[in-house]
């Protein structure tokens, strides 16, 4: 698994500007992203009914404070496993953690909107919505193809409290222009802002 | 003039015997002096008709004296009205001389008010193709010769649709002699089943005409109508033979006297089909041969009632061969089967004409329909059944229509129908429905320049509630050179069968599609098959409630989609030899029925229902110029820009939340207005070009068409489900069709040429296949 650090731009500005100041600063957050992670969804058989499960896999945990895949065990925020996306808290799993989509744009979303409602997982939908509702769901399904919606960010408060916006970029192993069905699915490639303070804001850190 | 047209309807050559008895005689010929066969001569202030022969010539007899005025019209020329009298004596009018009309102003059409008038005389956009341009264009079906007009898009998509105004197949009705032709998948209704040959023209009023023809008539009204039989006689034969084995023949025998008129025609159409993707097994088109019989009755039970009876009967057998995957256990693999489709329909309609009086005409129909398709996949090595999926269709509608010639300014239309409509199929639960409607129209012309409009058409369904579709149409001539039209209509579309009854599994990828009458019952019967609407143990724990509770939703029902649409139109006669006609239009539709998903099953696919979404706005402008440069030489050009959204989309746009994915890039973009294509399948530019030259000499007419096709929305790549990027739209193209006919004496006619000269293919429009050639020999007796 490959990692990437984006170092915005004006991180550096700011980091020009800060040196000789004696006051701390706020600091412009990183926009972290990851690419090929491997999350592969159970595979059936689906010509039964009903279908048959013929390889089994697990769930692939993340965790965004610390840039990195956890086991099941650690501290971990969302787990993946193909097209479900669960996080840990509500009926799957010990932690506090909570989630909901949003319609925006990931660059321009620098806080938290007021108008965000935040859920955990619970028997009726996951936090990180996947129903039949076009409105809410992470990606779309059309011709056998996986497609994360365009302009949806995936707002995630952990366990300690502290807020991530997340884009869920594609669906198959190196983001092929053109993916097929046949494509190697389930290796997410995505990229999240993590604000360690406590705060709303996704621009900068140390207010 | 209506009045005047009335008596032509229900022309007569029955002699009343008052006193002397005179004879009109005369004879007609063009500008260049060569005599015009089956014109029609209508002596108007009686019901006499008669039609010219070969030389011309017409004789109409036992004409008593009196001042009389003679219509002496035929299809491309401008139609005479001469005064004469009668006096004692038998009259001969000598030569008369037509001269060809620049565009067919003078055509009579039905469909605008189900009276005849001349498109001049109509206030909505109304095109006619005349026999002449069909036989011209030696296509053979219906969309070959639609997709040549400008405005009209084909539109490929569970068969070969057409599309008006940026409306698709769905919400256009195809009539033929004024009845319904019935079965549409996916709402779509497949022009192929109709052939060109034993056509009189095909009218096309484009935007809505529910007024008078109730639900489906929101984007337009295609009426085919095809051949009366003339007087005498006539037999004729042809056959034409095209690339992919594709043979056509045709062959049609009539008969018509004072009394009767009987016509029978019959059609065959087989073709080996052809393969654009040979990533498959099954042919892009399968191997058919369609067959049409069609046969027409009219007698004179008396002076003043006709009883006609008319019958039309279509079958089309498909081969072809297909892959299903079939599984066994762990692995999976490509089994070959037979794939074997059977498309049958056939009409009847009995018709009852009544005129009462001299202004007065009541007409009764009784039209029944019926359409059946079966379709059969069987395994090749053991034709072991694998599918078998039937679909019957059944229609009937029994109406009156009476007309009221109230004087020569206005006439006044009604009329009231019942129609019963019934499905019985593998994929539905069978079932019936009916509607009552009622419908009234004022024609008037206060002045000579000023033509009114007014229509109002009440429809009460069983399934969807009532109805009202108004309409106003207002023409006004500025001068001899301008005339201007405005018209304003309601449309409706009841929902069909498909999306109230429909409950469908594709047994080889798995979806399944239930109407919104039947959605609850089948989720529950999924549930009972062991359906847990998840495609793993974790995921979404309570998704049969999630489906139950949607399909509880779609349950609540449909209602009917609606439009309101607007057409300006003005038709322009710059010179004796220009004719430039236009049209702005804008529909309006709200309620749009759509699918959408109820639940994912286990399979990873969907169960989809239907419901009402959005508005959507189709608007745009058309304009057609003709230019008869001489006697020999037509040209024509014509060009629509289409613009169409979803309000939904436009309001998301306008909150910012709408993104996109540019091919290649895993950062998503906003979506500004210019960036949105508007709705998917519509073209913002289309156009056409055609020439026409005629070489009297050799009995030559070379007919050559362009058409242009500009790129159009195909699919979404990128899951906004909205039109945005180069990528989700399909390549524009352009076709050019030439045809070449010669006659040989008076009874032969030879033709060659290709339709889609330059080879084009297009792998989002099936209909493009290549270089289409042609070559085909007709005899023509007819009378005399």
């Amino acid at each position: 698994m490959r990692k990437t650090y984006l170092l915005t731009l004006a991180v550096m500005m700011l980091a020009v500007v800060a040196c000789g100041e004696d006051d701390p600063q706020p600091v412009a957050l990183e926009v972290k992203s990851e690419s090929n992670f491997e999350a592969p969804g159970d595979v059936y058989d689906y010509t039964t009914q009903p279908p048959t499960l013929v390889q089994e896999n697990d769930y692939q945990y993340y965790d965004f404070s610390t840039n990195s895949e956890v086991s099941a065990t650690g501290d971990w925020d969302i787990a993946i496993k193909g097209t479900t996306i669960i996080t840990n808290g509500g009926i799957n799993g010990d932690g506090g953690v909570q989630a909901t989509t949003v319609a925006a744009i990931f660059d321009e979303l620098d806080e938290v909107p007021a108008s965000a409602t935040f859920a955990a997982d619970t028997e009726a939908a996951l936090a990180i919505n996947k129903n039949t509702d076009f409105a809410n769901r992470w990606y779309s399904y059309a011709n056998g193809i996986i497609s994360p919606v365009p302009g949806r960010v995936v707002l995630i408060k952990d366990t300690e409290g502290n807020y991530v916006k997340l884009e869920i970029q594609c669906y198959y192993r190196d983001c092929p222009t053109e993916p097929t069905a046949g494509s190697d699915n389930g290796v997410y490639t995505f990229r999240y802002v993590y604000q360690p303070d406590g705060s709303m804001q996704f621009d900068f850190t140390g207010n | 003039m209506k009045k005047l047209l009335a008596l032509v309807f229900l022309a007569t050559l029955t002699a009343i015997p008052v006193m002397a008895q005179y004879s009109i005689q005369g004879k007609v010929v063009d500008k260049g002096g060569n005599p015009i066969a089956f014109t029609t001569i209508q002596l108007l202030q009686t019901n006499k008709a008669v039609s010219s022969n070969e030389a011309g010539q017409f004789t109409i007899n036992n004409v008593s004296q009196g001042v009389y005025n003679l219509k002496v019209s035929f299809v491309g020329f401008k139609s005479i009205t001469p005064q004469l009298t009668v006096v004692n004596e038998n009259v001969d009018l000598g030569t008369i001389v037509l001269s060809e009309a620049i565009t067919n102003l003078d055509q009579v059409v039905v469909t605008a008010s189900r009276l005849e008038q001349t498109i001049a005389d109509v206030s909505i956009p109304i095109q006619v193709i005349d026999q002449k341009q069909i036989e011209r264009s030696s296509n053979i079906r219906l969309n070959e010769i639609l997709m040549e007009q400008t405005g009209l898009m084909i539109n490929s998509d569970h068969g070969t649709g057409i599309q008006i105004q940026g409306l698709n197949s769905e919400y256009i009705l195809i009539l033929v002699d004024g009845e319904p032709l019935i079965g549409r998948t996916a709402g779509t209704l497949d022009l192929t089943r109709v052939t060109v040959n034993n056509i009189d023209r095909i009218e096309v009023a484009k935007g809505p005409s529910s007024s008078l023809y109730g639900s489906e008539a929101m984007g337009g009204v295609i009426n085919i109508i095809t051949k009366n039989p003339q007087n005498g006689l006539g037999i004729s034969l042809s056959g034409r033979q095209r690339r992919f084995n594709t043979t056509d023949l045709n062959a049609t025998l009539e008969y018509a006297s004072d009394k009767v008129q009987v016509s029978t025609f019959f059609n065959r159409l087989s073709s080996d089909g052809y393969d654009l993707n040979d990533n498959t097994l099954s042919q892009t088109v399968a191997s058919y041969t369609a067959s049409t019989a069609q046969t027409k009755l009219k007698y004179k039970l008396t002076d003043n009632l006709d009883l006609s009876i008319s019958g039309r009967y279509y079958n089309e057998p498909q081969e072809d061969q297909t892959t299903v995957t079939i599984s066994n256990g762990s692995t999976s693999s490509d089994v070959v089967h037979d794939y074997n489709a059977q498309q049958t329909d056939w009409n009847i309609l009995p018709k009852l004409e009544w005129r009462i009086g001299e202004n007065a005409l009541v007409t009764l129909r009784q039209y029944i329909s019926n359409y059946r398709t079966e379709t059969r996949i069987t395994r090749a090595s053991d034709n072991n059944l694998y599918s078998l999926d039937e679909f019957e269709q059944k229609f009937s509608r029994t109406e009156g229509q009476g007309d009221l010639f109230i004087n020569e300014n206005s006439t006044l239309t009604f009329g009231a129908g019942y129609i019963w409509e019934g499905v019985n199929s593998t994929r539905y639960v069978d079932s019936s429905f009916t509607s009552a409607y009622a419908f009234a129209q004022y024609l008037w012309e206060p002045t000579a320049k000023l033509d009114i409009t007014t229509g109002l058409r009440y429809d009460d369904h069983v399934a969807y509630g009532n109805n009202l579709s108004p309409k106003l149409a207002v023409g006004y001539r500025l001068n001899g050179k301008l005339k201007i039209r405005v018209s304003i209509g309601g449309g409706f579309k009841a929902p069909d069968f498909r999306q109230l009854l429909l409950d469908f599994s594709n047994p080889t990828v798995g979806y399944s599609v239930m109407g919104t009458s039947v959605v609850q019952d089948g989720i529950e019967r999924l549930i009972s098959a062991g359906e847990t609407f998840r495609t793993d143990p974790q995921e979404n724990p309570n998704a049969i409630n999630n489906a139950r509770a949607n399909a509880a939703v779609a349950a609540e029902g449909l209602s009917a989609e609606r439009s309101l649409s607007i057409n300006l139109g003005a038709d322009y006669q710059l010179t004796e030899k220009i004719l430039i006609q236009g049209n702005l239009f804008r529909n309006y539709i709200s309620n749009l029925i759509d699918t959408w998903a109820v639940a994912q099953k286990d399979n990873g696919q969907f169960v989809f229902s239907y419901r009402n979404v959005e508005d959507i706005v189709t608007q745009g402008a058309e304009v057609e110029a003709t230019v008869q440069l001489n006697s020999n030489l037509n040209i024509s050009a014509g060009y629509q820009y289409l613009d169409t959204y979803d309000q939904n989309v436009i309001d998301q746009i306008k909150e910012g939340t709408l993104a996109y994915r540019p091919l290649g890039e895993i950062v998503s973009r906003r979506v500004t207005r210019a960036d949105y294509g508007g709705l998917f399948g519509r073209s913002r530019h289309s156009g056409n070009f055609k020439v026409t030259y005629t070489y009297s000499a050799l009995d030559l007419t070379i007919y050559f068409r362009s058409i242009y096709r500009g790129r159009w929305g195909f699919a979404d790549r990128d899951g906004n489900q909205v039109l945005v990027g180069d990528y989700e739209y399909a390549e524009g193209y352009f076709q050019h069709n030439l045809s070449i006919q010669k006659a040989f004496g008076k009874y032969w006619t030879a033709d060659i040429g290709a339709n889609n000269l330059f080879n084009t293919t297009n792998e989002f429009e099936p209909t493009l296949a290549g270089t289409m050639w042609f070559a085909g020999l007709k005899f023509n007796l007819n009378k005399d």
